[in-house]
């Protein structure tokens, strides 16, 4: 079994385990085990976008060592801001000469960082594995279901660290639903932002925002959203609560991560999940053609 | 909007453009950036805008404005952009003016007892928000 360097991040020890628990479950599954990186640091959730400030790129390059000392320099990320701040931070290592020095020479204690660590996201692998390959790990297509895939930010933008190389329209995550035989639901709105960050002190803007990305996917029939980011899982998820409180009659949308969804497909067992806001077991019912 | 031409800090004028790394006197004001933005709706001074004050040299009106503190770092303007502008990298430059003076925007405290957030939006947040 093919053998990936796997970094978490500090989110999926703690309010996303869901991501990380079935993606460890799918992986064999497809032939490759995700093995974690020891040590690893939080990837500071934010590249940094002043020119002027290191000091919070630290963490991302102390995990690239981690990375590069085990000898193979690929690593996989299931959370798309670590995925986007990782490659952010290597390249400003590579590309700006002063940030480059001024990192290697604070960080003495450690082997020095050659720059040359490939992060991948969990979704890349599997489109290098080949989504035949998915479809012949299916033991339960999912062709109740109806899923609208929704991407954000981080696995888009910027341009050059796009996920599939098509930031205005990207189909790396359609295809995967396809695989796993639920209908692809198209929205309007899944390359749009969903607050971020803004949800600690300005949470009503964040249900305003999630509010159209939900909408969207709703009025094009969708059952669920799949998403890769545990932040935007949250927003999506937890912030539909403000709906509820402030719209009549509103209908929350249970929000899967992509994980889940093969896990759905992939696994014997009816899945336990445990930190979702919004009660998932109408999607799970649907899955195992008990509604 | 009305817009009246002053005379620009030096200082202010250097300080944006070393921080961002970007020269926004590149914005020929396509409003691009605005159309795509998710937030300009709640903003009181739209992304384009921003561009614009900075060119007239109100630099004060763009650090006093909400749209600072509104802007979530989508970067899809920056990724729309015809002249390679990154308002992004501009609106976080103005954030740092004014933190960088040991502003919080809020308290930590308070607002963390809000909710049981993720990590990663905790530290986000405090890195993008607070001094
Ligand atoms: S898209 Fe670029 S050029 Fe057009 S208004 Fe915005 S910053 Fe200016
Ligand atoms: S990065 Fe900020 S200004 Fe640019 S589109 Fe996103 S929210 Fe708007």
């Amino acid at each position: 079994m093919i053998k990936y360097n796997y970094f978490p991040g500090c989110t999926l020890k703690s309010t996303a385990v869901e991501l990380e628990k079935s993606a460890l479950k799918v992986s064999p599954k497809l032939g490759f085990e995700l093995v974690e990186l020891p040590r690893w640091h939080c990837c500071g959730t934010v590249a940094h976008l002043s020119s002027d400030n290191k000091m919070h790129s630290l963490g991302a390059v102390r995990t690239m060592i981690r990375v590069q000392e085990t000898g193979d320099l690929k690593v996989v990320t299931l959370c798309s801001i670590c995925y986007n701040t990782l490659l952010r931070v290597n390249e400003r290592f590579n590309t700006d000469e002063d940030f480059r020095t001024a990192v290697v020479e604070f960080m003495d204690e450690e082997e020095e960082y050659r720059g040359e660590v490939e992060t991948v996201h969990y979704l890349q692998v599997i489109d290098e594995i080949g989504f035949d390959k998915v479809k012949d790990a299916v033991i339960r297509p999912l062709k109740n279901l109806k899923v609208a895939p929704y991407y954000g930010c981080l696995l888009l933008r910027p341009r050059q660290f796009s996920i599939d190389g098509n930031p205005e329209a990207p189909s790396i995550m359609e295809n995967l639903v396809d695989a796993l035989g639920a209908e692809v639901i198209d929205n309007p709105y899944k390359i749009e932002c969903c607050g971020a960050f803004e949800t600690v002190h300005n949470p009503d803007q964040v249900a305003g925002m999630i509010y159209n990305i939900v909408e969207g996917a709703r009025k094009n029939g969708a059952d669920t959203i799949i998403t890769s980011c545990p932040l935007c899982h949250f927003n999506l998820d937890y912030r539909q609560k403000i709906l509820e409180k402030v719209k009549p009659n509103y209908e929350p949308m249970p929000i899967l991560y992509f994980t889940e969804l093969m896990e759905l497909a992939m696994i014997e067992e009816k899945p336990a999940w445990r930190r979702h806001h919004i009660d998932p077991k109408p999607i799970i019912e649907k899955a195992f053609g008990e509604n | 909007m009305e817009v009246e031409i002053k005379e620009p800090s030096v200082e202010l004028r250097d300080k944006i453009i070393e921080i961002s790394g970007e020269d926004y006197h590149r914005c020929y004001q396509c409003g691009e950036c605005t159309s795509g933005c998710p937030a300009a709706g709640e903003m009181d001074i739209v992304p384009n805008q921003v561009n614009m004050l900075l060119q007239s040299g109100d630099f004060e009106r763009v650090l006093e404005s909400k749209t600072i503190w509104l802007c979530v770092a989508c970067f899809q303007c920056a990724t729309r952009c015809p002249r390679g502008v990154d308002l992004s990298k501009i609106n976080e430059a103005l954030r740092q003016i004014k933190i960088r003076k040991n502003m919080d925007l809020f308290n930590i405290w308070e607002v963390a007892s809000t909710g049981e957030f993720p990590a990663v939006a905790l530290v986000a947040s405090f890195r993008k928000f607070t001094a």
